[in-house]
């Protein structure tokens, strides 16, 4: 059954009854796990991989968005199998799995997502994150950084606070996403984006604290794009940008109509900022939900 | 827990059983009269599946830690006895031994108890170091040879854990049932939020992302079976389950996946780490999955009253046509070479239709058969998940039962979180076509949240764009049967909310089929 269940409440022709309100769509997640086929040497042995050298994470951020790393595995053994790797971090460091175990063919690597969540009053500095299987062990430094100390690439939002009107709570949409780093709309639903809760009522919202006062002349959106789910059918249509300062009114600096694309961008004259907010107005498709990949302030 | 009429039995826990010995003096099993530890290894229940006439599947897994992959336990294999008696005092026990709970299946434990008489109660319980388990009620299959008068099912499928509470596995229990059906979507794959959606009860931060690896579907198993609801009916009856989309990926088909960005490289290692946990925690008389590939469809008799044949519409089937959802004159969908359950498996259950002895012939699978139309209007709207999305597959089966003169056909279905009652004809669209045989959808057990008593057809009411319809509701619950040689009735039972706990359970239908007369009768 998807989980767009609506089809079977529109089955229902009933007597003497007003006909049922369908159910919001919300559509299916993707899944995490990848596998990249290759040839196995037959050694029998079990490599750790990591898809970077080294996982900054920054302090101070909403446990909802930690600190991302793909994990994996890769076999040389002669048959498949379901295999292990343990997963160790330096306290009070946390990882979202504790072991990857995972069917596993020969010469083929398994790939995952492991989560590093950092509590409150770590302190700044590398920890350990080890991978380990029987035949070796991958260590990946992981950096705690405070989000000042991040390179954001002139990013202001980068891992700034969000809040929003709502969170659709029936899989995982933090607001926090929209400021994570991540533009892809890969996994949705998986925690990679924002999709509020309240269907068919507008305006929805999303606001980004930048830390300070900031100057700010461009804005850029991220709405939810792949080819499962096109930006012209589950994407955001019509928008305004606002941004406020001093604990003042919103001010609305930008608005987008008709949008039809995965990403927008908008372009005003430089204003003094200490937040900057998206006011949703309608989306495409069923035009039923808010769902944001990623907002961006320059 | 607002059911304290059961409690008598299920609410002792292993130490409590302790003090009732076993008549074998050579190995009683005693343990200190403590109350349950912090790590207790029996925190999943235990269960009972797949009866025959001599024996039944006792099932549990070992997790101290049931949110922890490996349920806090090391890498090592662990002895566990078990045992199995007439009464539930284990005064008389007949059979007994050990196993190993090993660290590769997640320290699952599946033994086939042989040497049981036919048609008969038993209890059993494990037992590890000085911890014992719960006790549990199973039941026999009858001698083949025999000709019972009655038997007693339910079936239940669809239990989004984050969408509410099992009240209706509780209600369930409470009926005692010979045997219980699972048509499957017993776990979602979904992520869990740490709010825990529904039940508003907090889930660690690891369930934020989706079942894919087998470390994180054991877990998840792990949160589904800690329910007391769900290990409530476990305890009162032997279940014979399979799985549907969910055990793995939404509307998985085959060996296509939800496409996208999961590649079918990808999702073949999905499936295989779905069907091992599925293996692991479920009381299956089948091979342990060591792969993508794992048959689960088989057949259960019980006398000459039942036959049951559980189907897998999943593995084999053919991608859903037309895009999936719903369409409108979706001619692929008439494809006479597409397949739902794979041409072995329907050689194998329509050669199986053909030979059976039993009054009864009954289909326990996954998605509607009956022709579902969506469009209150004259335009005609059909799921391409469903076997309307398989017409020619669809015809082939009702076909053959109707060539083979199959005895009274009985189809359980699941999938679609809505009860459902309905005639299943050669024809759907001749409201004249005879009825070949009957076909009953249990709703979900609490995927989709509360529902809505005022949706659906009432008992007795018509749907014009669905004449074979009997009866539907939008409410959550189960179906509980009662068949004998004369009739198979099933009502329809349903609890008004799942979003707390202690819901009551009221039957909203009732509805007869009559042996040797294809069709339905509301009572």
């Amino acid at each position: 059954m998807r989980i767009l269940t609506a089809g079977a409440l529109a089955l229902v022709p009933m007597l003497g009854t007003p006909p049922a309100t369908p159910e919001p769509e919300t559509p299916p997640q993707a899944v995490s796990v990848q596998v990249e086929p290759g040839v196995s040497k037959g050694t029998g042995e079990l490599t750790p991989t990591a898809g970077a050298a080294k996982l900054i994470a920054p302090l101070g951020v909403d446990p909802a968005c930690p600190a991302t790393l793909r994990i994996g595995m890769r076999s040389e053994a002669k048959k498949a199998a379901y295999a292990t790797m343990r997963v160790e971090v330096d306290p009070p460091l946390t990882a979202s799995r504790t072991m990857l175990t995972s069917y596993l063919p020969p010469g083929y690597e398994v790939r995952a997502k492991l989560l590093v969540a950092v509590p409150p009053g770590t302190g700044e500095g590398t920890y350990g994150l080890r991978l380990r299987t029987p035949s070796s062990t991958l260590k990946v430094p992981v950096e705690v950084v405070p989000v000042d100390g991040l390179d954001n690439g002139g990013n202001l939002a980068l891992r700034r606070p969000v809040t929003a009107s709502s969170q659709h709570v029936n899989a995982n949409y933090p607001p926090c996403s929209v400021a994570d780093g991540d533009r892809s709309s890969n996994g949705w639903a998986g925690g990679n984006g924002w999709n509020d809760a309240t269907a068919r009522s507008w305006p929805d919202t999303v606001a980004v604290a930048l830390g300070g006062a900031r100057q700010v002349s461009r804005v850029d959106l991220y709405t939810l794009d792949t080819e499962r789910y096109p930006a012209s059918r589950y994407g955001l249509r019509d928008w305004d940008v606002q941004v406020r300062a001093g604990g003042g009114a919103w001010q609305t600096v930008a608005q987008v109509r008709g949008n039809t694309a995965g990403t927008a961008r908008s372009d005003f004259a430089p204003v003094t900022a200490e937040d900057v907010r998206i006011v949703a107005l309608a989306s495409n498709g069923a035009n039923d939900y808010t769902r944001i990949i990623e907002v961006e302030a320059r | 827990m607002p059911h304290p009429s059961r409690r008598g039995f299920l609410g002792l826990g292993g130490a409590a059983f302790a003090l009732a010995f076993t008549s074998d003096l050579a190995d009683p099993w005693t343990a200190p009269a403590t109350a349950r530890t912090a790590d207790y290894p029996f925190k999943l229940g235990v269960a009972s599946g797949d009866p025959l006439p001599d024996r039944v599947v006792l099932w549990t897994r070992l997790a101290p830690e049931p949110l922890e992959p490996l349920g806090g336990l090391p890498y090592n294999k662990i002895k566990v006895d078990w045992e199995v008696a007439e009464d539930e005092a284990f005064a008389r026990r007949v059979r007994h031994g050990s196993a190993w709970a090993t660290p590769e299946y997640g320290h699952s434990v599946h033994v086939d108890a042989k040497g049981l008489r036919p048609g008969r109660e038993y209890f059993y319980r494990f037992r590890t170091g000085s911890e014992l388990s719960p006790v549990g009620r199973t039941r026999t299959a009858p001698a083949p040879r025999s000709s019972p008068e009655s038997l007693r099912l339910a079936f239940a499928s669809c239990a989004s854990w984050q969408d509410g509470y099992y009240t209706a596995y509780r209600h369930l229990a409470d009926e005692n049932p010979d045997v219980v059906f699972h048509l499957g979507d017993y776990i979602y794959e979904f992520g869990i939020v740490p709010t825990g959606g529904n039940r508003n009860t907090p889930v660690p931060e690891q369930f934020r992302v989706q079942c894919d690896t087998l470390d994180r579907f054991r877990v998840q198993y792990g949160l589904y079976k800690s329910d007391p609801d769900l290990q409530a009916a476990h305890h009162r009856a032997p279940w014979i389950v399979t799985w549907d989309d969910h055990e793995v990926l939404d509307n998985w088909a085959g060996r296509y996946g939800p496409g996208g960005e999961v590649s079918e490289q990808d999702y073949l290692v999905i499936r295989a780490n779905a069907f091992r946990a599925f293996w692991e925690n479920m009381p299956v008389r089948l091979p342990s999955a060591e792969g993508p590939d794992a048959r689960i469809y088989r057949r259960f008799t019980f006398g000459d009253l039942a036959e049951f044949n559980v189907l897998d519409t999943r593995q084999y089937r053919d991608d859903q046509v037309c895009g999936d959802g719903q369409q409108v004159d979706c001619a692929d969908r008439l494809d006479p070479a597409r397949q739902m359950i794979g041409a072995a498996q329907e050689r194998w259950l329509l050669d199986g239709l053909g030979a059976s002895r039993a009054r009864w012939n009954v289909l326990a699978q996954q998605v509607a058969m009956m022709q579902l139309d969506y469009d209150p209007g004259p335009a005609q709207r059909l799921s391409m998940d469903l076997w309307d999305g398989y017409k020619a597959a669809k015809d082939r089966l009702l076909g053959g039962i109707a060539e083979r003169e199959v005895g009274n056909p009985v189809v359980l279905t699941g999938d679609i979180h809505y009860n459902l009652a309905g005639d299943l004809r050669r024809d759907f669209d001749d409201p004249a076509a005879p009825a070949v045989g009957v076909e009953f959808v249990c709703t979900s057990v609490s995927s989709g949240g509360n529902g809505n008593p005022t949706q659906g057809v009432p008992p007795g009411g018509t749907d014009p764009a669905n004449p074979h319809l009997r009866f539907s509701s939008y409410q959550r619950g189960y179906v509980s049967c009662e068949v004998t040689r004369g009739q198979w009735r099933s009502d329809f039972k349903v609890v008004p909310y799942v979003d707390r706990p202690g819901a009551p359970v009221s039957t909203r239908a009732s509805l007869v089929t009559l042996d040797g007369a294809p069709g339905l009768h509301v009572l």
